[in-house]
């Protein structure tokens, strides 16, 4: 009877209740992000021909003067976006980016900058994500300076190339 | 004092529950593709990011006929941020082993949150990782997932 009970003890001992436990860790990184682009690359300014020879030209007026800055930048740190403007260029250009809300973090603006110098700040953020649809990036105005010196212009088409770049 | 010491060298040689987790690989990076959509200035994150780090569970010295239940419990240091969650790829297993009604993804808490009824041994279930609502403006910096996990018997109410 005795070895009939030690015999069938661990078939009940395997029925009992069991727990068993183990830990496992793995890490979880996010990489630094930082995407810029415009919802428009490339506007286009009109000038105005004067009536009369000798008349200087004024300021020109730019068709479609608005872009939008989406961007998408991670809080791993602190990050300037310039624009850039070749020193060599005869026609002065103005950038500005509006202050509006954005679906999530901050940003703050530089007044009104003139791209003549490199590197310019036009905003400064620590994490920014704009959105991607029309009206939800950041306003860029941009304006033709006055009294810039547009005699050393030709007819036909000049371009301008304005760089924004993240830093 | 023989049928002792034949009692206890048969219990002792008695298989006991053998449960073995790995998770591979260690380090889960989410960058500009996990971006909905993927590389696109001014979007944020995916609701759903699938990691690549995934878990291995091996459950074995069982009766083929025992039931279980899989627990997973957080103890991550670090609260907050974007939650993390668990899908079992059933498929890894064979079909006898789980029921049509066990959930696709478990929330990774702090208190045990039932993950995977089994029946008998299993040898290589697979569990995903899901982070889910991650924000970039909140989400940035490292975090340890950490994890408890605990078999049961008795199997799960799933």
């Amino acid at each position: 009877m005795r070895l009939i009970i030690s015999l069938f003890t661990p078939v009940v001992l395997l029925a009992q209740p069991f727990s068993n436990s183990v830990h496992t860790t793995f890490q979880l990184r996010y990489q630094p992000i930082a995407l810029i682009s415009t919802s428009t690359p490339v506007l286009t300014a009109e000038v105005n021909i004067p009536n009369e020879a000798g008349q200087r030209i004024d300021s020109p007026s730019l068709r479609g003067d608005f872009t939008e800055l989406f961007a998408t930048i991670s809080k791993h740190k602190n990050v300037d976006v310039v624009i850039r403007n070749p020193s060599s260029e005869i026609v002065g250009v103005r950038c500005t980016a509006l202050i509006v809300n954005v679906p999530q973090g901050s940003y703050s603006a530089a007044n009104t900058i003139l791209t003549t110098t490199m590197n310019q700040v036009l905003i400064n953020t620590n994490g920014i994500c704009t959105g991607t649809q029309s009206g939800e990036g950041i306003p860029l105005v941009f304006e033709f300076l006055k009294y810039s010196d547009y005699s050393l212009l030709f007819a036909g088409k000049h371009s301008v190339n304005l760089l924004l770049q993240v830093l | 004092m023989k049928k002792i010491l034949f009692f206890c060298l048969y219990t002792l040689s008695m298989p006991a529950q053998h449960l073995w987790i790995d998770v591979v690989p260690e380090f889960s990076e989410i960058g500009a593709e996990s971006l909905q959509p993927p590389y696109t200035a001014g979007a944020d994150y995916a609701e759903e990011i699938s990691l690549n780090s995934k878990a291995w569970v091996q459950f074995s010295e069982i009766p083929p006929d025992s039931k279980w239940c899989l627990l997973a419990r957080s103890t991550e240091a670090t609260q907050g941020g974007a939650a993390i969650q668990l899908r079992p790829d059933y498929m890894s297993v064979s079909a006898v082993q789980w029921s049509a009604n066990s959930p696709e993804l478990i929330q990774l808490e702090n208190r045990p949150n039932a993950v995977f009824s089994g029946i008998g041994a299993v040898g290589s279930l697979l569990i995903e990782f899901i982070v889910y609502g991650a924000e970039l403006s909140k989400d940035w910096q490292p975090r340890d997932i950490s994890i408890e996990w605990t078999v049961e018997s008795g199997g799960c109410l799933l």
